[in-house]
């Protein structure tokens, strides 16, 4: 028993492994032979000029673009091979929000929910009025500022029960409590043992979590 | 998984419901289409009881074709299909959820309204209730092949035409054979091997449609 603990706990601690990643747009290569690890309680802030390709690693990494070459590993799985596995472990915000605007916000939740991790709807309640939409929760996400939709993006991702969280600049729209409670959010997370993958131009700061950061295109590793 | 399969067909029946031109245009384009072949050929009785079952089924198609759009273009632009591909879920069974979702809007009013369209273009009570069961074989398989054209095609912007390219050869037997079935019903031969054919080729396509259209989707968004 306490060997399979010892094997299990191995496994954990391996968290993402990226290893000799090539990524090309068209005929130009954005980024070579990038290798890096990300364990839990790490955010790995990903950085670099516009079109340095940090979306396009987000997506490859989300397993929603294929690199040219490299091995992307979860927990030591690779995780092309083990894509529903992998896909339960993550959670993605990119540049679209991933919300119906026709829907209400309690609406586009729950069926997010719905697709990956069920949850009461005091949950949901709960989860919009943290991000700051009490009253809004009946409202449709057409009727919502840009900021307030990405707070119901940031709900969705908050109820996520996953490990490894994949941000694509995430405090885009948002106002200064919003940004204050996001990075609240993400420190929670990280000291959960989760993990944070994310691209912005925010400077992020946050205490007691051990931050790296990776400059694209050239792929240096700051720890 | 059953859980995530009936929430995304309810939830894409609430948006349907919400945006009622979705279901609304199809059927309009479909009586329209079908109700000015009787002013531009000829409002003789045989003539229309000759060339109707064509005419409504070519309705039908270009109707089913027209709304494919639906289908995947939202979601694609709101990043929910994204979110669908992430999902620990198989893309196939959330692929089928909007399919039957996209026959329930279109396939499904046209099979309705086709009685009032067949009794306008002269058609015998037999014949009617053979439209109908041809149209209820046969919407689901463009629903079905539909969603393969429209996966390959749903990151381009201007994939109207490609589509278009892509699904209407595969139409074709459809056509054929359920058109066919409708005039072996009005002259009062057999129609027993169409309607075969029909259902043999909707399990078919409802077997692998789901799974060619995940895969289409995933080539799609890479």
């Amino acid at each position: 028993m306490s060997q399979e603990n010892n094997r299990q706990e191995k496994k954990i601690s391996k968290g993402l492994c990226v290893s000799h990643l090539t990524c090309e747009r068209g005929y130009r290569e954005l980024f070579n032979d990038l290798s890096f690890e990300l364990l839990p309680g790490e955010i790995l802030h990903i950085k670099g000029e516009n079109g340095a390709g940090k979306t396009s690693l987000l997506r490859i990494l989300a397993g929603l673009a294929l690199p040219v070459m490299g091995d992307i590993s979860f927990d030591g799985y690779d995780c092309r091979k083990y894509r529903s596995e992998y896909n339960e472990q993550i959670a993605f915000m990119g540049h679209k929000l991933g919300i119906k605007l026709e829907l209400t916000a309690v609406e586009n939740i729950r069926s997010y929910c719905e697709l990956n991790t069920p949850r009461t709807e005091q949950q949901i309640l709960d989860a919009l009025e943290k991000v700051g939409l009490y009253g809004f929760e009946e409202m449709y996400c057409n009727q919502l500022s840009a900021g307030q939709k990405r707070r119901v993006a940031l709900a969705q991702t908050m109820l996520s029960d996953t490990r490894l969280w994949i941000l694509d600049e995430p405090f885009t729209s948002l106002d200064v409590i919003g940004v204050k409670f996001f990075l609240q959010m993400i420190q929670q997370h990280v000291n959960d043992g989760g993990m944070i993958l994310l691209t912005t131009h925010q400077e992020v700061n946050l205490e007691n979590c051990r931050t790296k950061y990776l400059q694209l295109p050239s792929g240096k590793l700051i720890d | 998984m059953f859980n995530a399969f009936l929430s995304l067909l309810k939830r894409d029946l609430r948006l349907a419901f919400r945006h009622k031109s979705e279901i609304l245009n199809p059927l309009f384009f479909f009586v329209i289409v079908v109700t000015l072949f009787p002013l531009g050929i000829s409002p003789e009785k045989q003539t229309l009881a000759e060339i109707g079952p064509g005419i409504i089924w070519v309705a039908a198609l270009l109707a089913s074709m027209l709304s494919l759009d639906s289908l995947f273009r939202s979601d694609f632009d709101d990043g929910t299909l994204e979110l669908m591909l992430l999902s620990e879920y198989p893309l196939s069974v959330m692929v089928l959820a909007k399919i039957i979702v996209h026959w329930l809007i279109t396939g499904f009013p046209i099979i309705i309204f086709s009685p009032l369209l067949g009794t306008v273009m002269f058609l015998s009570p037999d014949a009617i209730v053979t439209l109908m069961i041809t149209l209820l074989l046969g919407t689901p398989i463009l629903s079905l092949i539909g969603a393969i054209g429209m996966a390959l095609v749903v990151a381009l912007k201007r994939g109207g035409m490609l589509l278009s390219l892509l699904v209407l050869p595969l139409y074709i037997p459809v056509l054929i054979f359920s058109a066919n079935a409708v005039g072996s019903s009005m002259a009062g031969l057999s129609i027993s091997g169409q309607l075969y054919f029909l259902a043999a080729f909707m399990i078919f396509c409802l077997t692998l449609a789901p799974i060619a259209t995940a895969a289409a989707l995933r080539v799609s968004l890479e």
